[in-house]
Protein backbone atom coordinates (compact mmCIF):
# COMPACT_ATOMS: atom_id res chain seq x y z
CA UNK A 1 0.00 0.00 0.00
CA UNK A 2 0.62 3.68 -1.04
CA UNK A 3 1.00 6.27 1.71
CA UNK A 4 1.80 9.82 0.79
CA UNK A 5 1.81 12.78 3.11
CA UNK A 6 2.71 16.32 1.73
CA UNK A 7 3.74 18.67 4.63
CA UNK A 8 3.26 22.13 2.57
CA UNK A 9 -1.01 21.13 2.08
CA UNK A 10 -3.09 22.65 4.29
CA UNK A 11 -4.97 18.89 4.88
CA UNK A 12 -3.49 17.72 7.91
CA UNK A 13 -1.22 15.22 7.89
CA UNK A 14 -3.06 12.51 10.15
CA UNK A 15 -6.00 13.19 7.38
CA UNK A 16 -3.50 12.58 4.48
CA UNK A 17 -2.48 9.26 6.06
CA UNK A 18 -6.26 8.39 6.35
CA UNK A 19 -7.33 9.36 2.36
CA UNK A 20 -3.92 7.46 1.11
CA UNK A 21 -5.10 3.80 3.05
CA UNK A 22 -8.91 4.79 1.73
CA UNK A 23 -7.59 5.86 -1.94
CA UNK A 24 -5.56 2.20 -1.98
CA UNK A 25 -8.78 0.50 -0.25
CA UNK A 26 -10.78 2.07 -3.05
CA UNK A 27 -8.25 0.79 -5.69
CA UNK A 28 -8.57 -2.60 -4.88
CA UNK A 29 -4.97 -2.27 -3.40
CA UNK A 30 -6.49 -3.70 0.24
CA UNK A 31 -8.66 -7.24 0.88
CA UNK A 32 -10.18 -7.65 3.84
CA UNK A 33 -7.67 -9.42 6.10
CA UNK A 34 -4.76 -7.38 5.19
CA UNK A 35 -2.60 -5.83 7.89
CA UNK A 36 -1.86 -2.12 7.50
CA UNK A 37 1.88 -1.24 8.34
CA UNK A 38 2.47 -0.78 11.67
CA UNK A 39 1.91 2.82 12.67
CA UNK A 40 5.69 2.96 13.94
CA UNK A 41 6.81 2.00 10.32
CA UNK A 42 4.98 4.26 8.72
CA UNK A 43 5.47 7.06 11.14
CA UNK A 44 9.65 6.91 10.85
CA UNK A 45 9.49 6.46 7.19
CA UNK A 46 7.13 9.86 6.50
CA UNK A 47 9.47 11.38 9.72
CA UNK A 48 6.03 11.86 11.18
CA UNK A 49 4.85 11.90 14.42
CA UNK A 50 4.01 8.28 15.65
CA UNK A 51 0.45 10.02 17.16
CA UNK A 52 0.07 11.16 13.64
CA UNK A 53 0.09 7.81 12.26
CA UNK A 54 -2.02 5.94 15.20
CA UNK A 55 -4.71 9.03 14.82
CA UNK A 56 -5.40 8.17 11.01
CA UNK A 57 -5.46 4.59 11.91
CA UNK A 58 -8.23 5.59 14.68
CA UNK A 59 -10.01 7.43 12.30
CA UNK A 60 -10.49 4.64 10.12
CA UNK A 61 -11.10 2.69 12.73
CA UNK A 62 -14.19 4.53 13.60
CA UNK A 63 -15.01 4.34 9.61
CA UNK A 64 -14.97 0.97 10.25
CA UNK A 65 -12.92 0.37 7.59
CA UNK A 66 -10.06 -1.51 9.69
CA UNK A 67 -9.85 -3.33 12.91
CA UNK A 68 -7.22 -2.27 15.89
CA UNK A 69 -6.02 -5.37 17.53
CA UNK A 70 -3.66 -5.87 20.20
CA UNK A 71 -0.75 -7.41 18.82
CA UNK A 72 -1.93 -7.63 15.46
CA UNK A 73 -2.27 -4.20 14.70
CA UNK A 74 -4.54 -2.48 12.22
CA UNK A 75 -6.57 -5.33 10.25
CA UNK A 76 -8.79 -4.51 7.18
CA UNK A 77 -12.31 -5.42 7.18
CA UNK A 78 -15.26 -6.09 4.88
CA UNK A 79 -15.94 -3.06 4.82
CA UNK A 80 -13.10 -2.30 2.30
CA UNK A 81 -15.51 -3.62 -0.56
CA UNK A 82 -18.04 -1.40 -1.28
CA UNK A 83 -15.05 1.09 -1.81
CA UNK A 84 -13.55 -1.10 -4.08
CA UNK A 85 -17.03 -1.77 -6.10
CA UNK A 86 -16.90 2.49 -6.65
CA UNK A 87 -13.34 2.61 -7.60
CA UNK A 88 -14.23 2.77 -11.52
CA UNK A 89 -17.46 5.12 -10.87
CA UNK A 90 -15.34 7.71 -9.24
CA UNK A 91 -12.60 8.09 -11.55
CA UNK A 92 -15.17 8.33 -14.46
CA UNK A 93 -16.84 10.89 -11.95
CA UNK A 94 -13.15 12.36 -11.25
CA UNK A 95 -11.99 12.76 -14.89
CA UNK A 96 -15.68 14.12 -15.61
CA UNK A 97 -15.21 16.96 -13.44
CA UNK A 98 -11.75 17.87 -14.01
CA UNK A 99 -12.81 18.35 -17.44
CA UNK A 100 -15.66 20.51 -16.73
CA UNK A 101 -13.22 22.60 -14.84
CA UNK A 102 -14.72 22.00 -11.60
CA UNK A 103 -12.47 21.89 -8.38
CA UNK A 104 -12.01 18.68 -5.58
CA UNK A 105 -13.42 21.18 -3.29
CA UNK A 106 -16.57 21.37 -5.50
CA UNK A 107 -16.70 17.85 -6.29
CA UNK A 108 -16.74 16.84 -2.89
CA UNK A 109 -19.40 19.24 -1.61
CA UNK A 110 -21.48 18.46 -4.57
CA UNK A 111 -21.40 14.68 -3.59
CA UNK A 112 -21.75 15.48 0.28
CA UNK A 113 -25.33 17.83 -0.83
CA UNK A 114 -26.20 14.98 -3.06
CA UNK A 115 -26.11 12.10 -0.91
CA UNK A 116 -27.39 13.98 2.30
CA UNK B 1 2.25 -18.28 -23.52
CA UNK B 2 2.74 -20.98 -25.88
CA UNK B 3 6.19 -23.20 -26.16
CA UNK B 4 8.65 -22.26 -29.59
CA UNK B 5 10.45 -24.63 -31.63
CA UNK B 6 13.85 -24.06 -29.24
CA UNK B 7 11.94 -25.18 -26.60
CA UNK B 8 10.65 -28.03 -27.91
CA UNK B 9 13.91 -28.90 -29.48
CA UNK B 10 15.30 -28.16 -24.89
CA UNK B 11 12.76 -30.75 -23.80
CA UNK B 12 12.84 -33.87 -26.37
CA UNK B 13 17.10 -32.83 -25.49
CA UNK B 14 16.40 -33.06 -22.20
CA UNK B 15 14.29 -36.73 -22.48
CA UNK B 16 17.04 -37.96 -23.80
CA UNK B 17 20.04 -36.59 -21.52
CA UNK B 18 17.91 -36.75 -18.42
CA UNK B 19 15.58 -39.89 -18.80
CA UNK B 20 16.37 -41.89 -21.14
CA UNK B 21 20.37 -41.98 -21.13
CA UNK B 22 19.96 -42.42 -16.91
CA UNK B 23 17.04 -45.80 -17.19
CA UNK B 24 19.70 -47.04 -19.84
CA UNK B 25 22.86 -46.14 -17.84
CA UNK B 26 20.07 -48.10 -14.95
CA UNK B 27 19.08 -51.00 -16.89
CA UNK B 28 22.92 -51.79 -18.04
CA UNK B 29 23.76 -51.64 -14.19
CA UNK B 30 20.87 -53.85 -13.45
CA UNK B 31 21.39 -56.35 -15.57
CA UNK B 32 25.29 -57.25 -14.83
CA UNK B 33 24.13 -57.37 -11.32
CA UNK B 34 21.42 -60.11 -12.59
CA UNK B 35 24.61 -61.87 -14.27
CA UNK B 36 26.96 -61.59 -11.48
CA UNK B 37 24.39 -62.83 -9.18
CA UNK B 38 25.27 -66.56 -8.84
CA UNK B 39 29.32 -65.54 -8.38
CA UNK B 40 28.51 -63.44 -5.26
CA UNK B 41 27.37 -64.83 -1.31
CA UNK B 42 23.96 -64.59 -1.06
CA UNK B 43 24.27 -61.77 1.45
CA UNK B 44 26.95 -59.31 0.42
CA UNK B 45 27.98 -55.70 1.39
CA UNK B 46 26.27 -52.40 0.89
CA UNK B 47 27.65 -50.03 3.29
CA UNK B 48 31.34 -49.38 3.90
CA UNK B 49 32.52 -47.49 7.14
CA UNK B 50 35.05 -44.65 7.21
CA UNK B 51 38.09 -46.80 7.72
CA UNK B 52 37.22 -48.62 4.63
CA UNK B 53 36.22 -52.17 5.56
CA UNK B 54 32.58 -53.40 4.92
CA UNK B 55 30.04 -52.72 8.17
CA UNK B 56 26.55 -52.95 6.39
CA UNK B 57 25.07 -56.10 4.85
CA UNK B 58 22.17 -57.11 2.96
CA UNK B 59 20.79 -60.35 0.48
CA UNK B 60 22.18 -60.08 -2.79
CA UNK B 61 18.93 -59.61 -4.77
CA UNK B 62 17.98 -56.46 -3.24
CA UNK B 63 20.78 -55.23 -4.62
CA UNK B 64 19.75 -54.97 -8.44
CA UNK B 65 16.55 -53.97 -7.03
CA UNK B 66 17.51 -51.03 -5.01
CA UNK B 67 19.68 -50.05 -8.10
CA UNK B 68 16.13 -50.16 -10.74
CA UNK B 69 13.94 -48.55 -8.37
CA UNK B 70 16.78 -45.64 -7.51
CA UNK B 71 17.73 -45.04 -10.85
CA UNK B 72 14.00 -44.75 -12.34
CA UNK B 73 12.95 -42.76 -9.21
CA UNK B 74 15.59 -40.11 -9.75
CA UNK B 75 15.21 -39.88 -13.82
CA UNK B 76 11.04 -39.66 -12.45
CA UNK B 77 12.05 -37.12 -10.19
CA UNK B 78 14.01 -34.79 -11.88
CA UNK B 79 11.72 -35.29 -14.90
CA UNK B 80 8.70 -34.05 -13.18
CA UNK B 81 10.80 -31.23 -11.78
CA UNK B 82 11.52 -30.17 -15.20
CA UNK B 83 9.35 -31.31 -17.64
CA UNK B 84 5.62 -30.21 -15.86
CA UNK B 85 6.73 -26.89 -14.93
CA UNK B 86 8.12 -26.12 -18.49
CA UNK B 87 4.86 -27.14 -19.97
CA UNK B 88 3.98 -23.63 -20.72
CA UNK B 89 6.89 -23.04 -22.93
CA UNK B 90 9.21 -21.59 -20.40
CA UNK B 91 13.10 -22.70 -20.36
CA UNK B 92 16.06 -21.83 -18.51
CA UNK B 93 19.52 -22.79 -17.67
CA UNK B 94 18.45 -24.20 -14.18
CA UNK B 95 16.47 -26.76 -16.88
CA UNK B 96 19.40 -27.46 -18.93
CA UNK B 97 21.76 -27.88 -15.48
CA UNK B 98 18.73 -30.89 -14.03
CA UNK B 99 18.92 -33.00 -16.99
CA UNK B 100 22.84 -32.68 -16.35
CA UNK B 101 22.88 -33.62 -13.17
CA UNK B 102 20.02 -36.31 -13.74
CA UNK B 103 22.60 -38.01 -15.78
CA UNK B 104 25.96 -37.34 -13.62
CA UNK B 105 23.91 -38.62 -10.04
CA UNK B 106 22.71 -41.74 -12.04
CA UNK B 107 26.39 -42.33 -13.41
CA UNK B 108 27.74 -42.12 -10.04
CA UNK B 109 25.07 -44.40 -8.02
CA UNK B 110 25.46 -46.84 -11.43
CA UNK B 111 29.11 -47.09 -10.91
CA UNK B 112 29.40 -47.11 -7.54
CA UNK B 113 26.55 -50.02 -6.95
CA UNK B 114 28.03 -51.95 -9.90
CA UNK B 115 31.79 -51.67 -9.16
CA UNK B 116 31.10 -52.57 -5.58
CA UNK B 117 28.49 -55.48 -6.33
CA UNK B 118 30.73 -56.77 -8.94
CA UNK B 119 33.67 -56.92 -6.87
CA UNK B 120 32.47 -59.19 -4.57
CA UNK B 121 32.57 -61.73 -7.06
CA UNK B 122 33.84 -65.17 -5.81
CA UNK B 123 34.09 -64.38 -2.16
CA UNK B 124 32.89 -67.00 0.50
CA UNK B 125 32.12 -64.11 2.97
CA UNK B 126 31.04 -60.30 2.39
CA UNK B 127 33.06 -59.06 5.08
CA UNK B 128 36.36 -59.51 3.47
CA UNK B 129 35.18 -57.21 0.72
CA UNK B 130 37.34 -54.79 -0.16
CA UNK B 131 37.36 -51.26 0.14
CA UNK B 132 34.90 -48.64 -1.65
CA UNK B 133 37.14 -46.29 -1.96
CA UNK B 134 38.35 -47.18 -5.75
CA UNK B 135 34.45 -47.53 -6.87
CA UNK B 136 33.34 -44.52 -5.32
CA UNK B 137 36.38 -42.24 -6.67
CA UNK B 138 36.24 -43.68 -10.09
CA UNK B 139 31.95 -43.27 -9.89
CA UNK B 140 32.08 -39.93 -8.70
CA UNK B 141 34.68 -39.13 -11.90
CA UNK B 142 32.66 -41.08 -14.53
CA UNK B 143 29.44 -38.80 -12.80
CA UNK B 144 31.24 -35.57 -13.25
CA UNK B 145 32.26 -36.40 -17.03
CA UNK B 146 28.80 -37.31 -17.45
CA UNK B 147 27.27 -34.22 -16.08
CA UNK B 148 29.69 -32.46 -18.10
CA UNK B 149 28.74 -34.23 -21.25
CA UNK B 150 24.88 -34.26 -20.35
CA UNK B 151 25.40 -30.20 -20.08
CA UNK B 152 26.93 -29.52 -23.50
CA UNK B 153 24.59 -32.53 -24.97
CA UNK B 154 21.78 -29.99 -24.44
CA UNK B 155 20.78 -26.60 -26.10
CA UNK B 156 21.59 -23.38 -24.55
CA UNK B 157 17.69 -21.96 -23.94
CA UNK B 158 16.57 -19.12 -22.57
CA UNK B 159 13.01 -18.24 -22.77
CA UNK B 160 12.71 -15.84 -20.18
CA UNK B 161 14.53 -13.74 -17.00
CA UNK B 162 18.51 -14.61 -17.94
CA UNK B 163 18.20 -11.46 -20.16
CA UNK B 164 16.70 -8.63 -18.40
CA UNK B 165 15.15 -8.00 -21.62
CA UNK B 166 11.96 -8.72 -19.78
CA UNK B 167 11.83 -5.84 -17.84
CA UNK B 168 8.81 -3.19 -18.41
CA UNK B 169 9.75 0.22 -17.23
CA UNK B 170 7.76 2.11 -15.49
CA UNK B 171 6.81 5.84 -15.32
CA UNK B 172 7.84 7.37 -12.09
CA UNK B 173 5.27 8.55 -9.92
CA UNK B 174 4.88 12.31 -9.87
CA UNK B 175 5.66 13.90 -6.41
CA UNK B 176 5.26 17.59 -5.50
CA UNK B 177 9.11 18.69 -4.10
CA UNK B 178 8.37 18.04 -0.18
CA UNK B 179 6.25 15.26 -0.44
CA UNK B 180 6.90 12.51 1.68
CA UNK B 181 5.81 8.72 0.68
CA UNK B 182 6.07 5.10 1.60
CA UNK B 183 4.89 2.08 0.07
CA UNK B 184 4.71 -1.60 1.93
CA UNK B 185 3.76 -4.71 1.01
CA UNK B 186 3.55 -7.63 2.92
CA UNK B 187 4.55 -10.65 0.07
CA UNK B 188 4.20 -14.36 0.92
CA UNK B 189 5.73 -18.02 -0.26
CA UNK B 190 3.05 -19.83 -2.11
CA UNK B 191 1.55 -22.43 -0.37
CA UNK B 192 2.67 -25.29 -2.82
CA UNK B 193 6.35 -24.47 -2.25
CA UNK B 194 5.87 -23.95 1.79
CA UNK B 195 4.34 -27.28 1.79
CA UNK B 196 7.21 -29.19 -0.11
CA UNK B 197 9.59 -27.13 2.23
CA UNK B 198 7.59 -28.80 5.25
CA UNK B 199 7.42 -32.17 3.88
CA UNK B 200 11.20 -32.22 3.18
CA UNK B 201 12.00 -31.11 6.99
CA UNK B 202 9.62 -33.66 8.00
CA UNK B 203 10.74 -36.48 6.03
CA UNK B 204 14.44 -35.12 7.17
CA UNK B 205 12.77 -35.39 11.20
CA UNK B 206 11.44 -38.67 10.41
CA UNK B 207 14.68 -39.65 9.15
CA UNK B 208 16.72 -38.90 12.22
CA UNK B 209 14.25 -40.56 14.49
CA UNK B 210 14.89 -43.69 12.36
CA UNK B 211 18.21 -43.41 12.99
CA UNK B 212 18.59 -42.49 16.55
CA UNK B 213 16.16 -45.37 16.84
CA UNK B 214 18.32 -47.86 15.25
CA UNK B 215 21.24 -46.22 17.14
CA UNK B 216 22.94 -44.62 14.39
CA UNK B 217 25.54 -42.20 15.89
CA UNK B 218 24.73 -39.63 13.18
CA UNK B 219 21.57 -38.95 14.18
CA UNK B 220 22.43 -35.73 16.41
CA UNK B 221 23.51 -34.42 12.96
CA UNK B 222 20.57 -35.00 11.51
CA UNK B 223 18.65 -33.55 13.84
CA UNK B 224 20.66 -30.04 13.56
CA UNK B 225 20.49 -30.18 9.88
CA UNK B 226 16.90 -30.43 10.49
CA UNK B 227 16.18 -27.94 13.12
CA UNK B 228 18.54 -25.57 11.10
CA UNK B 229 16.71 -25.72 7.71
CA UNK B 230 13.75 -25.64 9.75
CA UNK B 231 14.94 -22.34 11.23
CA UNK B 232 15.66 -21.45 7.55
CA UNK B 233 12.57 -21.76 5.57
CA UNK B 234 10.33 -20.43 8.41
CA UNK B 235 12.93 -17.15 8.48
CA UNK B 236 11.94 -17.06 4.25
CA UNK B 237 8.35 -17.90 4.53
CA UNK B 238 6.85 -14.30 4.67
CA UNK B 239 8.62 -10.92 3.89
CA UNK B 240 7.84 -7.39 4.22
CA UNK B 241 8.78 -5.08 1.05
CA UNK B 242 9.29 -1.37 1.95
CA UNK B 243 10.37 1.42 -0.31
CA UNK B 244 10.80 4.75 1.49
CA UNK B 245 13.05 8.02 1.55
CA UNK B 246 15.71 5.15 2.95
CA UNK B 247 15.63 3.07 -0.83
CA UNK B 248 14.53 -0.53 -0.74
CA UNK B 249 13.71 -2.46 2.30
CA UNK B 250 12.98 -6.34 2.11
CA UNK B 251 12.33 -7.69 5.63
CA UNK B 252 11.98 -11.53 6.65
CA UNK B 253 8.57 -11.04 9.06
CA UNK B 254 10.75 -12.79 12.28
CA UNK B 255 13.23 -9.52 11.56
CA UNK B 256 16.08 -11.81 9.54
CA UNK B 257 17.52 -12.04 7.54
CA UNK B 258 16.98 -8.17 5.80
CA UNK B 259 17.94 -6.33 2.68
CA UNK B 260 18.70 -3.09 2.04
CA UNK B 261 19.33 -1.14 -1.03
CA UNK B 262 19.86 2.81 -0.40
CA UNK B 263 18.25 5.06 -3.05
CA UNK B 264 21.61 6.43 -4.43
CA UNK B 265 22.66 2.39 -4.92
CA UNK B 266 19.59 2.28 -7.98
CA UNK B 267 20.11 2.69 -11.43
CA UNK B 268 16.81 1.67 -12.54
CA UNK B 269 13.52 -0.02 -10.80
CA UNK B 270 10.77 -2.05 -13.32
CA UNK B 271 8.39 -4.86 -13.25
CA UNK B 272 9.49 -8.28 -13.82
CA UNK B 273 7.67 -11.74 -14.11
CA UNK B 274 9.58 -14.56 -11.84
CA UNK B 275 9.34 -18.51 -13.18
CA UNK B 276 10.82 -19.50 -9.74
CA UNK B 277 11.99 -23.19 -10.89
CA UNK B 278 12.80 -21.80 -14.61
CA UNK B 279 14.97 -18.64 -13.53
CA UNK B 280 16.08 -19.68 -9.52
CA UNK B 281 15.80 -23.64 -9.57
CA UNK B 282 12.97 -22.96 -6.63
CA UNK B 283 11.94 -20.82 -3.97
CA UNK B 284 13.19 -18.81 -1.30
CA UNK B 285 16.56 -16.62 -1.10
CA UNK B 286 18.31 -17.40 -3.83
CA UNK B 287 21.00 -16.68 -6.65
CA UNK B 288 19.78 -17.35 -10.10
CA UNK B 289 21.51 -19.23 -12.78
CA UNK B 290 22.25 -15.40 -14.42
CA UNK B 291 23.28 -13.95 -11.66
CA UNK B 292 20.14 -12.37 -10.49
CA UNK B 293 19.66 -12.25 -6.53
CA UNK B 294 16.45 -12.61 -5.87
CA UNK B 295 13.60 -13.17 -2.94
CA UNK B 296 11.50 -15.56 -4.50
CA UNK B 297 7.98 -16.74 -2.89
CA UNK B 298 5.75 -17.27 -5.61
CA UNK B 299 5.32 -17.00 -9.79
CA UNK B 300 4.26 -13.81 -11.28
CA UNK B 301 4.90 -10.30 -10.52
CA UNK B 302 8.19 -9.20 -9.31
CA UNK B 303 10.13 -5.82 -8.15
CA UNK B 304 13.03 -5.79 -9.96
CA UNK B 305 16.14 -3.41 -8.92
CA UNK B 306 19.30 -2.89 -10.52
CA UNK B 307 22.02 -1.29 -8.73
CA UNK B 308 24.76 0.81 -10.51
CA UNK B 309 27.27 -1.75 -9.94
CA UNK B 310 25.21 -3.57 -12.27
CA UNK B 311 24.17 -6.30 -9.28
CA UNK B 312 20.10 -7.50 -9.58
CA UNK B 313 17.96 -7.77 -6.97
CA UNK B 314 14.22 -9.09 -7.78
CA UNK B 315 11.60 -10.06 -4.96
CA UNK B 316 8.40 -11.54 -5.86
CA UNK B 317 5.38 -8.76 -5.26
CA UNK B 318 2.07 -8.00 -5.57
CA UNK B 319 1.61 -4.18 -6.70
CA UNK B 320 5.26 -4.51 -7.75
CA UNK B 321 4.50 -1.72 -10.81
CA UNK B 322 3.43 0.67 -7.80
CA UNK B 323 6.93 0.10 -5.65
CA UNK B 324 8.62 0.58 -9.12
CA UNK B 325 7.30 3.43 -9.85
CA UNK B 326 7.82 4.76 -6.56
CA UNK B 327 11.58 4.26 -6.50
CA UNK B 328 11.88 6.09 -9.78
CA UNK B 329 10.60 8.89 -8.74
CA UNK B 330 12.07 9.14 -5.41
CA UNK B 331 15.88 8.16 -7.22
CA UNK B 332 15.05 11.05 -9.88
CA UNK B 333 14.36 13.84 -6.80
CA UNK B 334 17.74 12.21 -5.18
CA UNK B 335 19.89 12.92 -8.06
CA UNK B 336 18.00 16.41 -9.50
CA UNK B 337 16.23 17.71 -6.30
CA UNK B 338 15.47 20.94 -7.86
CA UNK B 339 13.26 19.09 -10.27
CA UNK B 340 11.17 17.17 -7.80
Amino acid sequence: MLIRVDPASDVPIFAQVAASVRADAAAGRLRPGDRLPSAREVASSLEVNLHTVLRAYQELRDEGLVDMRRGRGAVVTDAVEPLAQLHDDVIALAQRARALGLSPDTLASLVKETFR
Amino acid sequence: MTATPDVHTARRRYLVVGVIAPIVITAIAVVLMLVWLPEVPATVATHWSGDGGPDGFAPAWTVPLFTAVLGAGLAAIFAAMVLVPSRDGEWGPTHRLLGAVALGATTLLAVALTWSFGMQRGLDDAHDAPGVLLPLAVGVAAGLLASVAGWFAQPNVVTSGGSGATIQAVEALTLTPGERVVWVRTTTMSAAAMLAITAAIVALAVGTIALAVTGSPAWWAMLATALVLLVLACATFVFRVRVDRAGLTVRSAIGVPRFHIPLGDIADAGVTTVRPTAEFGGWGVRVGLDGRFGIVLHSGEALQVARHDGRVFVVTVDDAATAAALLEALTARRVAPSAG
